[in-house]
């Protein structure tokens, strides 16, 4: 698969910098294989670009510096096999990219079912004609409640 | 087993500069589990990069947190740079040095009044912000503001430093540095400081790693890793080592934030020697960004990314920002695994919480 | 009640904010700038609270949480907006998420700009806070004074005795 480099040809810096496309049922196979490298997830990200997502799963490796991004590709049905019980603490970015852009992502360890950040606006990313395509029934978004009082913790 | 209950921590507590709600599960005073409940703070200005010109987007970025406000601003023009190849010239990577180090000096001298005066200890609070505001005037000499700099544009900086500043610079830090050892000196060497700290909330190598903390918290429990050592900006030219330290636990992320400052001061003093006495302070920047870069800085509080995607407008397409409390969240839960309940605050400071910085 | 001026108590709330704002609340208070000496203090108490200092603007999570400390704190209270981000939404202010400044959900007395907003203006309007504290005490005196032993439903949308003297006004004028 051909691999993009995107060196800074200013200054010269330690650690490459390299994305890497992927297909969506390879994912929890390469997270596997960064995992017994010794490389750490640095984050996972999402954006709506031409009519579809591109999915970024960065790990990092604090030995060389080097960073690799595995890029996914995916439709605005497509659902993604989770992380998190590789990386556990994947379960955050992946509760991020499920709220804020309509990503369907299963088997999440620590699943917040959008209500991370409990905002009113469905999956605000995404263009408003793409928010309510219906995706895989069992995790349907909901549009979330109006947010209950907080009790605050007088001391 | 004892009974379990939930208590809830925050928004609003007296030792929380920021809102952050945890629901802590609690048997018998020591608490099995913690569950954050973030959001408080979102105010979704990533939304906002397709809305502006990716110049003007700056100023909405560098106000995503107004205590890691340099890192925020140096990261998204290097993530443009990176896309559009823009070399910067020599004088100005020196200058964004001198500022970022000393960005991160008061942010750590905030950081250490915030840990002693969540254990009472008001007056080290007082102390360590006396000395922040002499290098916040040294941070307004240079640049106007005192929190939100503005300094930054693609392609360089905006003001330069003259040699009268320069000489102030480093006729201040000196007294600066003579200041803050005395005071953690006695920050470190005092016995109830050290009852509080010592053997809380231990992280182990491992653990660290497994749980992806990068920063301080990860260099406390000895991870030697730290951006800096890429050798963004001129840090190739000054030499710097990452400063670690083995235990793990609370007391060692004390100390390694407090060395860092003295680090700091040090890169400055280097960075000066090294800049060069003339030179332009910004390239030319024509046209649109057209591909995306992941940039990686190393802020205050640990390793923050940056990442950009234009197709040739003039907005972009795609900004995202990864702070480095959004990662070590995960961290501080598992630190509070089986801590005393009174130790919560000292623990959710010793990450150095900025919430602002991971809800955008 | 005195001269209460010669001590207010502070409640500070970060309500989104970037913290720049927070930072120089708590800067204020600190030794350079020391508004302490004019007998200020920062408490984490809203029910012991005479002023609520709010930064940052109001969103769809914090909005409940705000008005819960305005009720929470006792009757004559001022509030104050430091920042732009409270006094009006700031540079967010047309993001998804944001409901605008404090005024969505809390009455604003002072208005105090800035991004951030200088400890020299927030001292001015902690100032000018405190004299308008002296003022809603001293009406709110003269009012129970006047109508001692008055039993009468408690309203708590009623900030101050001008404020209920006003809404019976106004009351009686969409009646007429």
């Amino acid at each position: 698969m051909p691999e993009e480099t995107n060196e800074k040809k200013a200054v010269r810096q330690t650690g490459s910098n390299t994305i890497v496309p992927v297909k969506a049922d390879e994912l929890v196979e390469k997270a596997v294989e960064m995992k017994k490298k010794g490389l750490r997830l640095s984050q996972a990200c999402c954006s709506w670009v031409n009519n579809q997502y591109e999915i970024s799963y960065s790990f990092a490796d604090d030995q060389t510096l080097d960073y690799i991004t595995l890029r996914i590709l995916a439709e605005r049905t497509a659902t993604i096999s989770s992380i998190s019980e590789i990386y556990p603490y994947a379960a955050f970015y992946e509760n991020e990219m499920e709220e804020l852009f309509g990503l369907n992502i299963r088997y999440i360890d620590l699943d917040y079912h959008n209500r991370l950040y409990r905002i009113k606006t469905k999956a605000p990313f995404l263009p408003e004609d793409q928010r309510e395509v219906a995706t895989d029934e069992t995790k349907k978004i909901s549009a979330p409640d109006a947010p209950e009082t907080q009790k605050e913790d007088a001391n | 087993m004892g009974k379990r209950s939930v208590i809830p921590f925050g928004p609003q507590h007296p030792v929380l500069p920021e809102p952050i709600h945890l629901d802590l599960v609690v048997e018998d005073e020591k608490i099995v589990e913690a569950i954050p409940n973030i959001g408080f703070i979102h105010r979704g200005l990533e939304g906002l990069a397709p809305d502006r010109d990716f110049q003007k987007y700056l100023y909405v970025v560098e106000r995503t947190c107004g205590i890691c406000s340099f890192g925020h601003g140096l990261g998204y023009v290097e993530s443009i740079e990176g896309i559009m190849n823009v070399e910067v010239p020599e004088r100005a990577r020196y200058l964004r040095v001198v500022w970022a180090e000393m960005a991160r000096m008061t942010s750590h001298l905030m950081w250490l009044g915030f840990t002693a005066d969540a254990f009472g200890f008001e007056s080290l609070f007082y102390e360590a912000w006396r000395i922040r505001e002499k290098v916040l005037d040294l941070m307004e000499m240079t640049t106007g503001g005192r929190l939100i700099y503005s300094v930054l544009k693609v392609g360089g900086v905006l003001k330069d430093i003259t040699p009268d500043m320069q000489k102030k610079i480093l006729d201040d830090l000196n007294e600066i540095e003579k200041e803050t050892r005395e005071m953690t000196k006695t920050f470190l060497d005092d016995y109830s400081v050290q009852t509080r700290l010592k053997g809380v909330g231990v992280l182990t190598k491992q653990q660290a790693h497994d749980v992806g903390a990068c920063g301080p918290m990860a260099r406390a429990s000895g991870i030697a890793c730290d951006m800096r050592m890429r050798g963004y900006e001129a840090y190739s030219d000054l030499g710097f080592e990452p400063v670690v330290a083995q235990d793990g636990d609370s007391y060692a992320r004390c100390e390694v934030r407090i060395n860092e400052i003295f680090a700091s001061i040090e890169l400055v003093r280097r960075a000066f020697e090294h800049m060069p006495k003339e030179g332009d302070l910004s390239a030319t920047v024509k046209g649109n960004p057209n591909g995306e870069y992941f940039a990686r800085i190393e802020q205050p509080r640990g390793e923050a990314i940056f990442y950009s995607e234009g197709h040739g407008k003039p907005n972009l397409d795609r900004f995202r920002l990864r702070t480095p409390t959004f990662a070590n969240l995960q961290a501080l839960c598992e630190t509070l695994k089986g801590a005393e309940y009174a130790d919560v605050p000292i623990l959710i400071l010793t990450i150095d919480p900025c919430i602002s910085c991971t809800e955008r | 009640m005195g001269k209460v001026k010669k001590s207010p108590w502070l409640l500070h709330y970060d309500g989104s904010s970037c913290n720049g704002c927070d930072i120089e609340v708590l800067a204020t208070l600190t030794p350079v700038y020391d508004a302490e000496r004019f007998g200020v203090v920062n408490t984490g108490d809203p029910l012991q609270a005479d002023i609520l200092m709010i930064t940052g603007g109001i969103n769809q999570q914090n909005a409940p949480v705000v008005k819960q400390l305005y009720d929470q704190m006792p009757r004559p209270k001022v509030v104050v907006a430091v920042g732009t981000c409270a006094c009006s939404g700031g540079v967010f202010r047309e993001c998804y998420n944001m409901l605008g400044g404090a005024d969505s959900t809390v009455p604003i007395d002072i208005y105090v700009p800035g991004c951030a907003a200088r400890p020299e203006s927030i001292m001015d309007g902690i100032m000018k806070a405190v004299e308008l504290f002296q003022k809603r005490s001293d009406e709110h005196d003269q009012y129970e004074k006047e109508h001692k032993g008055e039993a009468g439903p408690v309203d708590p949308n009623i900030n101050t005795a001008r404020d209920k003297v006003k809404m019976q006004e106004m009351k009686g004028a969409a009646d007429a």
